[in-house]
């Protein structure tokens, strides 16, 4: 009997059925998966926001600009694909392209050219042998950042205060003047912040010189020329290595 | 360790119905926790790890307290962010092993130092206490907390909060790191130096009494490293007798 009354139904019965059983299920869990998706991330982001709030209850401002600084704060250095050797390191959301060259023969020239002004992309040119270690001059660089963020540059340009701040003292020109180069420089490394592709190659081709890696800096490192500059006595070495006292000296600097 | 979660385009399914929710939501959600992470919460600070320049690293943030003068409270809160800089820089001239300064802000008034691999000295005496004391162990440490004070006394820095928390043990190096010294200061007085181990024996009797007598070693290491020993120690027994404040008045 009941065969006999299913094959009685109109022919459209099957296909609407058809159209429910593909509704129910593809539809209708997707439907409820969306739904528990939204629930969690609404209870995730209100337990978030409440520590939140939490901590940032007495300084709201404050941890806006803490986690501006830092939020972006560079990971791993990442090798750039478009050269062999310059390196790009990541601060405070800024890239920092940094190449070492060796043999450099027109120092005298590029030395005229950042008097003038002229030096075309604007880069920081520092005095390789006073660098034992890439760190220091990242945290020089992260202090440049930060008071350029404040417009509370010392010096004129960006790249000068890179100088600067990696000296760790307060005076300028002598800081220029030994960290930077001279006309006689020969071994230079050579950074500029948020290089384009393009300012990537002009740096290079500034530059006269034998490019090398950056493993090297700490082989080629002038020791009894630190030591004399940033004042490090030989009981702070059997505590701490080159970089890490330079790095101090650059952060203390405007504390003490 | 990784701040920046670079999402590979696989995740980002242009079919699915969710996708850029799921995204956003863990692009500022994920990131946001990762680089800033709130570890301790004291009276004067707050302590986050953090990343700096691919490397690890300690952010201590000094917050303003709403029941001081607001002059009062810049001042004090500039005061004590330029003396720990200092003072730490100080130490490590001095061969005393304090975490590497990465950068000193006095505008969001922050510290950024070198994360220190390894467990505090306090928690080390606690294990001690609960589990018996490793004696070599114990000995290499307690000559190294008076060897370091006695380096940093002679130096003419006095820490001022000398407890078992604010030093560390390096574990790589087995080196011992004195860390806060937020309450430090310069002094070559024999009373101010008295006053600093006074406060690491009171420290030491009141968290660690299980560990014996600790203080006679890291005196005994003190002795050893400083040079002016004779006259501090006789401070000491006077502190002792009268207590850590000098006059009564007040």
């Amino acid at each position: 009997m009941h065969q006999q009354q299913k094959n009685n139904r109109p022919p459209l019965d099957p296909g609407l059925n058809g159209i429910l059983l593909i509704f129910y299920l593809l539809f209708l869990p997707s439907l409820l998966f969306s739904v528990f998706l939204r629930k969690t991330r609404e209870e995730l982001r209100r337990i978030s926001s409440e520590t939140r709030v939490l901590h940032q209850k007495e300084n709201l401002h404050l941890r806006r600009f803490l986690s501006e600084i830092f939020l972006h704060q560079p990971s791993a250095a990442f090798f750039s694909p478009s050269s062999a050797e310059m390196k790009q390191y990541e601060i405070s959301g800024t890239t920092l392209s940094v190449a070492l060259f060796t043999e450099v023969a027109n120092s005298k020239e590029l030395l005229e050219l950042m008097h003038a002004g002229t030096l075309e992309p604007e880069v920081a040119l520092l005095n390789a042998s006073l660098i034992p270690d890439i760190f220091p001059v990242l945290a020089a660089a992260h202090k440049t950042l930060v008071s350029k963020s404040r417009d509370s540059l010392t010096t004129r340009t960006l790249h000068s205060e890179l100088v600067y701040n990696y000296s760790g003292s307060k005076h300028i020109s002598e800081s220029l003047k030994r960290c930077g180069i001279s006309d006689s420089t020969t071994y230079v490394l050579i950074a500029r912040f948020g290089a384009s592709e393009e300012e990537l190659v002009a740096m290079k081709t500034l530059i006269k010189g034998k490019e090398i890696d950056l493993e090297e800096l700490e082989g080629r490192a002038n020791k009894s020329q630190i030591l004399k500059q940033y004042k490090i006595t030989a009981v702070e070495l059997g505590i701490s290595t080159l970089g890490d006292a330079i790095t101090c000296r650059i952060a203390s600097r405007d504390a003490l | 360790m990784q701040s920046t979660i670079q999402h590979p385009e696989t995740l980002r399914r242009p079919n699915s119905p969710f996708h850029h929710k799921v995204i956003s939501y863990m692009d500022t959600e994920a990131n946001g926790d990762d680089s800033l992470v709130l570890i301790k919460q004291g009276a004067e600070a707050r302590v986050f790890e953090s990343t700096f320049a691919g490397r690890k690293s300690i952010i201590k943030e000094r917050f303003s307290k709403k029941y001081r003068h607001p002059t009062l409270d810049t001042k004090l809160t500039l005061k004590r962010l330029n003396v720990e800089a200092r003072c730490m820089t100080k130490a490590r001239k001095l061969g005393v092993s304090t975490p590497v300064l990465y950068a000193v802000d006095p505008v969001s008034h922050t510290l950024t130092f070198e994360y220190v691999e390894g467990s505090s000295i306090k928690d080390i005496f606690l294990e001690f206490g609960l589990k018996g004391i490793v004696e070599e162990k114990m000995n290499d440490i307690a000559l190294q907390i008076g060897d370091t004070i006695g380096k940093l006394h002679d130096g003419g820095v006095i820490h001022g909060d000398l407890t078992t928390s604010n030093m560390l043990w390096r574990s790589d190096t087995n080196q011992l790191v004195l860390i806060d010294f937020g309450l430090s200061f310069v002094s070559t007085l024999p009373e101010d130096k008295g006053v600093d181990l006074y406060v690491l024996e009171r420290a030491l009797l009141s968290m660690h009494s299980s560990c014996g007598n600790v203080m006679d070693k890291i005196l005994a290491g003190y002795r050893k490293s400083s040079k002016q020993w004779s006259s501090t120690f006789n401070k000491l027994g006077q502190v002792r007798l009268r207590g850590r404040k000098r006059t009564m008045v007040g």
